[in-house]
């Protein structure tokens, strides 16, 4: 790890161990800053340490923060966590927030999470999330948790939120404070717990304790408890949290099951402006917010009509109904993009001659590009089937046969091998010519006579 | 006597100046050649007049190009003055541009 931990000079995370370092905490000091420096293969962690009472490995251990985590927007792959503990445990990439402090994470995305987490004591909870098992204070910001699984079990009784199973897709559990903005998780969360009142699971977070607010978010993941479960939230308790702006599509199972909220109690206060997609979630209830169809749902004047901001916070792919499966996504975490750079339109290249055709891509258009001549608006040839698609600017040396028939009329089309929904084809025509001769041509013109 | 203004079209110079002007007669033997213009243009119509024509009578005539390495013939064309006829009028209006590359 280098760097100094404050906000001009962040530890700098390279590596898995260096995370599990920064969770360590020494001798990083407490309330530091650190940021990932790139991307982080963290599958190792399912290879650490052994539990040979149990016979698994337990992987990453997570630790409390009280500084800031800034991901960079760097993708963290293949976190591992399987836990069990006789008291409480939080778990998470960060397990607990609970002390004054800057307290923020932000940018962070995961793919592939393996979270297990059990209770097996008298006083045992466990609590589980995405990012954060468990906050009093504190942000959330701008925090994906695209794929994989959380389960979270106990089995001992106890009471919701202090001794129970708990798991949320980007965060446990809400105590007596703390913020959740522009984060959405597409995970499989789970919670069971031998008394069956005692599980919550929320496709965003399994329980709002005190206080706790939600705005802009989404879950997309199926979620499953026993007890209190919600495609977004699984328990709204007491009258100081709000969910505003929040939608969820995801499967939702339960003994108290809702669509996008599983129940509020003791004054548990309404979310507002808040959807679910009764078709996708096989749920028609919810304790607060709107059902909607599926085709409402992937509908943008559906959100605008209750005031969502789709000019710097939203968005939607209603060109393909493909990105997020149609339904809306953050302007910071945009659809992939391909964009033709030549031949773009004008260019002269002579047959029997090789050229460059270069492209660029945004997002996660996948790792291959399909490159295909158009003549007329006509497909012409396949160029090639699959070449990779390069880092900032894509490269495809393309030698253009002796024989191919000269016209004004050519365009190509790059289309991701994987996404074939992103391509992007010449803004114009380009040129294929005869190679140039020293051989002159003329015509003959009709002419003019007079007797 | 009639008179016809013979007209050419210069489509490549295989790049390097070029001359051109034209061959015509009463078959497509021809016989005679109009006077070389030179540094005629790609896309540029060049004319010749031609004198002393007999009306009434059917003349092949065709444009010719020329620069350092090579030659071009354009395609065969025809006339006929009609006979009496005192404006200028258009003798062939039948194979517009029929561009002929010459190997």
């Amino acid at each position: 790890m280098t760097g100094a931990g404050t906000a001009l000079d962040p530890y700098v995370i390279w590596d898995v161990n260096d995370l599990q370092d920064m969770a360590n905490g020494a001798p990083y000091a407490a309330g530091a800053y650190y940021e990932l420096g790139c991307d982080i293969d963290a599958t190792p962690t399912a290879g650490w340490n052994w539990d040979a009472i149990r016979g698994v490995f337990e992987g990453f251990l997570p630790r409390s923060l009280s500084g800031q985590l800034d991901g960079n927007r760097h993708n963290i792959d293949g976190l591992y966590i399987n836990r069990e503990s006789a008291g409480g445990q939080y778990l998470g990439l960060i397990s607990s927030i609970t002390v004054f402090g800057v307290n923020r994470v932000q940018n962070v995305r995961l793919t592939n999470i393996n979270y297990y987490g059990r209770g097996n004591g008298e006083q045992s909870f466990v609590q589980i999330g995405g990012v954060v098992g468990y906050i009093d204070r504190g942000t959330i910001y701008r925090c994906y948790v695209r794929s994989g699984s959380i389960v979270a079990r106990n089995d001992r009784w106890g009471f919701p939120g202090t001794t129970a199973a708990n798991a949320g897709g980007i965060l446990g559990g809400f105590g007596d404070g703390g913020r959740m903005e522009q984060c959405y998780s597409n995970v499989s969360v789970e919670a069971t717990h031998s008394a069956t009142s005692h599980s919550q699971a929320g496709g965003l977070v399994a329980i709002i304790w005190q206080r706790g607010d939600i705005l802009n978010c989404f879950a997309r993941g199926p979620v499953m408890s026993w007890s209190r479960t919600g495609g977004a939230v699984g328990l709204i308790w007491d009258v100081q949290g709000t969910v505003t702006n929040v939608y969820s599509t995801g499967t939702v199972l339960g003994g108290i099951a809702g669509g996008l909220i599983g129940a509020r109690e003791l004054g548990g206060v309404a979310p507002v402006n808040s959807f679910w997609d009764m078709e996708s979630s096989g749920i028609a209830i919810s304790d607060g917010g709107t059902g909607l169809t599926t085709l409402q749902a992937k509908t943008q004047a559906t959100y605008t009509a209750a005031g969502w901001n789709f000019v710097t916070v939203w968005t939607l792919d209603w060109e393909y109904v493909y990105w997020n499966d149609g339904y809306p996504f953050f302007l910071d975490d945009p659809m992939p993009t391909i964009t033709v750079i030549s031949p773009n339109g004008g260019e002269v290249w002579l047959v029997d001659s090789t050229y460059n055709i270069l492209w660029t891509h945004t997002g996660d258009a996948g790792t291959h590009v399909q490159i295909d001549l158009f003549l007329a608006g006509i497909l012409d040839e396949l160029i090639v089937a699959s070449t990779i698609i390069g880092a900032a600017v894509g490269n495809y040396s393309w030698h253009i046969d002796p024989g191919k028939m000269p016209s004004q009329q050519y365009r190509v089309r790059i289309t991701s091998t994987s996404l074939p929904h992103y391509s992007d084809m010449s803004d114009n025509d380009f040129t294929i010519a005869g190679k140039p001769s020293s051989i002159p041509v003329v015509a003959t013109l009709p002419a003019t006579g007079v007797g | 006597m009639a008179q016809a203004t013979l007209n050419g079209h210069l489509v490549d110079d295989g790049g390097q100046p070029c001359t051109g002007w034209f061959e015509w007669g009463t078959s497509t033997r021809y016989g005679n050649e109009t006077p070389p213009q030179g540094n005629i243009a790609i896309g540029i119509t060049f004319s010749t007049t031609i004198y002393n024509l007999a009306e009434g009578v059917l003349y092949h005539y065709r444009a010719v190009a020329r620069n350092s390495t090579d030659i071009s013939y354009g395609n065969d064309q025809v006339f006929t003055i009609p006979v009496g006829s005192t404006i200028p009028i258009m003798l062939d209006d039948a194979a517009l541009y029929q561009f002929l590359e010459v190997s």
